[in-house]
Formats: C-alpha cells, structure tokens, sequence
C-alpha cells in the first residue's frame, strides 16, 4: 500500500472479520428461510406462531376464522396509515391482519336469550363494572390464547350490579338472596345461575345444596368438562368452521360496500 | 453515493403512498355534506321508537291479548308460549342494533323497575330526576365511554304497562298510573354530529332492530301449542298475526313522514 510522507500507513482489514459478517448473514438467512419453509408446509402453523393455547372448544378454528385480513393491499395499508399521519385521513387501517374484537366472538356466540350480553355494560350507569372488569368486551372474561375458558380470578363479580337483590318471593333455601347478599356470598351465585344461560337446559336449583360446587364452576372455567347440563338442540347442530367461513365472508363483503365504523 | 440511495428510497416511498390509492375511509363516511347535530338523531330516532312502541303496544299486545295471545317476561323460554312485553320488544330491538354495524347504543331503564338490577344509578339517576321534574328529555356526553347521550321520558301510553307494573310481585313501585314517567330511553353515539348519510344509516340501523325484533316474536309464535296465522291481518281481526313484512310496511308508514321532514331541515342549500 502506498503512504504519503507523515502519514501512518492504515492497517488493512482484517479478512476474518468480513467473513464474519459473510457466515453470519448466511446464516440469519438460512434461519429465516428454513423458518417461512416450515411455517408453509407444517400441518398446523398456528401452533408455531400463536401466542399461547387456544380456549377449549375453539380447537378446530383457524387463525384466519378471527384474524381476517385487513382491507386493501399492504401497499394501500402502509399509504393509508401514512395518510392518517399526515391528517389527510380520519381513519387509520389496519396493517396485515384486523384486531380481533368482540363482533368476531359474537358471530359464533350470540344468542339472543344472552342473561348478560356484553353491550347491556356500555350502559353509563354500568362505569364501576366497565372501569374495574371491562365487561364491555368479551376478552376481559374470555382472552383467547390462554387456554381457559374463563380467566377472571374471583367468582364474585355479580356484586358490581346485583348488591341490592331481594325477591319478594323468595323461593330459595334455606337462605333468602337478601340473606346471601348481606352475608356477602357472591362466590353462590354461579352455582345455581348460568351468567350467560348458555345452557339452556339449566333448571335453576331453589336449594343451595342442589347447585354446582363452587370447585367444579372453577375447574369448568380452567378447561374442565361442563359441570352443567347438556347444551340444547341448537348448540348441537352448531358447526364452528362453517359459521367462521361465513363471518368472514359476511365481513368481506361489509368491507366492500363501507360504512361508519363499529 | 449514499445520498443517492437515500433519494431513491424516498422517492420508491412517494409512488408507493401516491399511486396505491387507500381503501374507503369508513370514519369519514358522510364528510363533506350537511351535518347533523347527534341532539336531533337522537329526537329522529326516539319519535320512531315510541311510534313503532305504541304499534306494538296497542295493535300486536292489546288486541292480541283480546284474542288469546299472551306476552311475558319470560317469552325466551322455550316452555313458555308467549311474545315479549313492551319493554322487552325495545330491548330486542337494543339487541339487534348492538350486532349491526353502527355504532348506536339503545337502553331501558326506570327509577323503579321490576327487577332491581334495572335501577338508574350514577349519572342516569341524576339525569332521570331532571326528567321527571321537567317531563322532558336531557342530553350530556359520557366521558367514560366517550359517548354523547340523550335520554327521554317513557310515559305509560297503555293500561297494559300499567298493569303489568303493578301486578308484578318483585315491582318496586305499585300505584303506576296512566301518563306517569316510567323510565326513560338512553341512546348513545360516539360522535357530536354525523352527515346525512351516517344519520340515514342510524335510522336504518334502527328499523333493522324492529324487523329483527319482531321476526323474533314471529320465531316463537310459530312453535306456540295453537300457533297464530301470519298473514295480512292484525290481531283485531282474529286469532292472527302479520308478517314481518306487513309489520314493517306498517311502522315505516307511521314513521316516514315526520323523519322526513326532520332531516331535509339538514339538506343544503346547493344540493
């Protein structure tokens, strides 16, 4: 290497270090490659990128059932965005896939003899329930990916609404609602009331003895078997796959014809 | 060199932004016409209920009871042969906007309901004493759901509410009258004024809500022990019921004019 007079000669590179560089690029490469490889041609993909354990009975639903695909090309995802950054846009756009929300629950899981349909919480007088449990939406209770049916701590949230019940009739023994009400015994109520009444042949005990043991209304909701009555006709002919197939076509097409937003 | 590629990325940027035009803007639906004040919506929307309320009140519930129809609380249960109460055909309808696509809220609820958990509380309850004090309506914007709300008087137009009330064993109040402030309707949106096509898609959303609420009766109806016919004819003519589509035809009579008339108020001028 030529030097000019004063001047220190510069040490040359050293060659293993741009191989280095080299390997390690091939090798992240590599990496990549065999990974987007194995995501294609696994059987259940989902399995590999999921974030946790699907709720028991969603087993036979796929990602895309509730993760549907955003509105638009990624090219007119990322310049919507860009146009919403500027304030040219009111609205942001989803990028890859939509977030999941309570309607995709609710096209499977809405009944319409719902005891406590999500929306009764959007109700203003409802805030303390809605500050403190989010039952205004459906994965408060019910987050996917954990692997539990119900993830909420405490049975005893029917206090938030129900603290002052008395029946003038009472028809339950040997204590009064009023009786389990002042004695605090909220963690009773599931034991004989369905909080949805999802199942639907549920006949309401009138002896608290007759209800379902508190331990197997818990272990219902970690995943165990239901402790309650078989589901009616209707849930028996409910097919999951066919009913996601039809929500996104139904949101497909939604998206198409536009709208005001949810 | 580097600037070079920095230029050229950007400029890959620009054509990527500009010529990819982006989807419908779904929020900015209505922009750029007329705007409606949400206060008038909501009047729009309650004038409907109580006329589509009243149609069920008195020609589905009172003349149907005539002929042997009954209507109760309990209408879902399946051992039940019934249609629902006044109340309950609202709440029906509350449902069923809840699952369309406009973001539309529909409540009922009283100072003393039949059952307790149905109690104004909080800032309702304060709103409802306004309403019975002033047997007028209230508007104010829910800063927890970030909602304008409006909430009027449900004025006992039918001796079946009346009675019902007062005959019910867990009623918390028995010496209902006619004309009385029963409860009251709150409505909520999350915007202070909508264009005329939002405020078009509201009222649509709305009878929807009735469609879907009675077809629901009609549902039931038909696995009652002596199910009704459903044709043309109303309950005053007989032991019969009539089909969704005369019902609607029906409501959407009643109700169209004075809608109308309420929303060319917002129509522009150079339209």
């Amino acid at each position: 290497m030529a030097t000019t007079p004063g001047t220190q000669p510069q040490p040359a590179r050293p060659r293993r270090a741009a191989s280095t560089w080299k390997y390690l690029g091939l090798a992240i490469g590599a990496s990549v490659g065999a990974w987007w490889l194995a995501l294609l041609t696994f059987p259940q993909p989902h399995v590999m990128v999921a974030k946790g354990p699907l709720t028991p009975g969603h087993e036979r639903i796929a990602c895309q059932d509730c993760h549907l695909p955003a509105p638009g090309t990624r090219a007119q995802q990322f310049s919507s965005n860009v146009y919403h950054w500027l304030g040219l846009r009111r609205s942001a756009l989803a990028f890859g896939s939509q977030d999941v929300d309570s309607g995709a629950c609710l096209y499977c899981h809405h009944r319409p003899d719902d005891r406590h349909p999500i929306s009764r919480f959007l109700e203003p007088r409802f805030v303390k329930a809605r500050r403190d449990l989010g039952v205004q939406s459906c994965i408060a209770c019910h987050p996917e990916h954990q692997g539990m049916r119900v993830t909420v701590a405490k049975t005893g949230y029917c206090a938030y609404c129900h603290e002052d019940t008395a029946l003038q009739a009472d028809p339950i023994e040997p204590y009064t609602h009023a009786e389990l009400v002042a004695a605090e015994s909220w963690h009773t109520c599931l034991q004989c009331h369905d909080f949805h009444g999802n199942h639907r042949e549920m006949e309401t005990a009138t002896r608290l003895a007759d209800g379902v043991p508190e331990q197997r209304v818990r272990d219902y909701f970690a995943g165990a078997p239901s402790p309650y009555p078989s589901p009616g006709k209707r849930r028996k002919a409910f097919d999951s796959r066919a009913r996601a197939a039809e929500f996104r076509k139904k949101q497909a097409a939604l998206q198409t014809q536009g709208g005001p937003q949810p | 060199m580097k600037l070079a590629v920095v230029a050229a990325i950007a400029l890959v940027l620009v054509v990527l932004i500009v010529a990819n035009a982006p989807p419908p803007d779904r929020a900015g639906f209505g922009l750029g016409g007329s705007r409606v004040p949400i206060a008038t919506v909501f009047r729009i929307l309650e004038q409907e209920n109580d006329i589509v309320r009243e149609l069920w009140t008195k020609r589905i519930v009172g003349d149907g009871q005539r002929q042997g129809l009954h209507f109760d609380k309990h209408w879902h249960r399946p051992d039940v042969a019934a249609g629902p109460l006044p109340a309950l055909f609202l709440r029906e309808t509350a449902e069923s906007l809840r699952r369309g696509r406009v973001p539309l809220l529909l409540f009922l609820g009283a100072e003393f309901p039949i059952s307790r958990s149905n109690r104004f509380t909080g800032l309702q309850a304060t709103h409802f004493r306004a309403i019975v004090r002033t047997r007028g309506s209230v508007f104010f914007f829910d800063e927890d759901i970030a909602h304008h709300t409006a909430m009027f008087p449900d004025v006992a137009i039918a001796n079946a509410c009346v009675d019902c009330h007062n005959r019910e064993p867990d009623s918390m109040k028995k010496d209902w009258a006619l004309g009385d402030i029963m409860g009251a309707t709150t409505w909520s949106y999350p915007r202070s004024e909508v264009g005329l096509e939002e405020a078009l898609a509201m009222v649509g959303a709305l009878r929807q809500g009735f469609r879907e609420a009675y077809a629901a009766y009609i549902e039931k109806a038909e696995t009652f022990p002596e199910p009704p016919l459903v044709a043309e004819q109303w309950p005053e003519a007989g032991y019969f019921l009539p089909t969704v589509d005369v019902f609607v035809a029906e409501a959407r009579q009643r109700t169209s004019p004075a809608t109308l008339q309420a929303l060319l108020q917002f129509r522009r001028i150079d339209e």
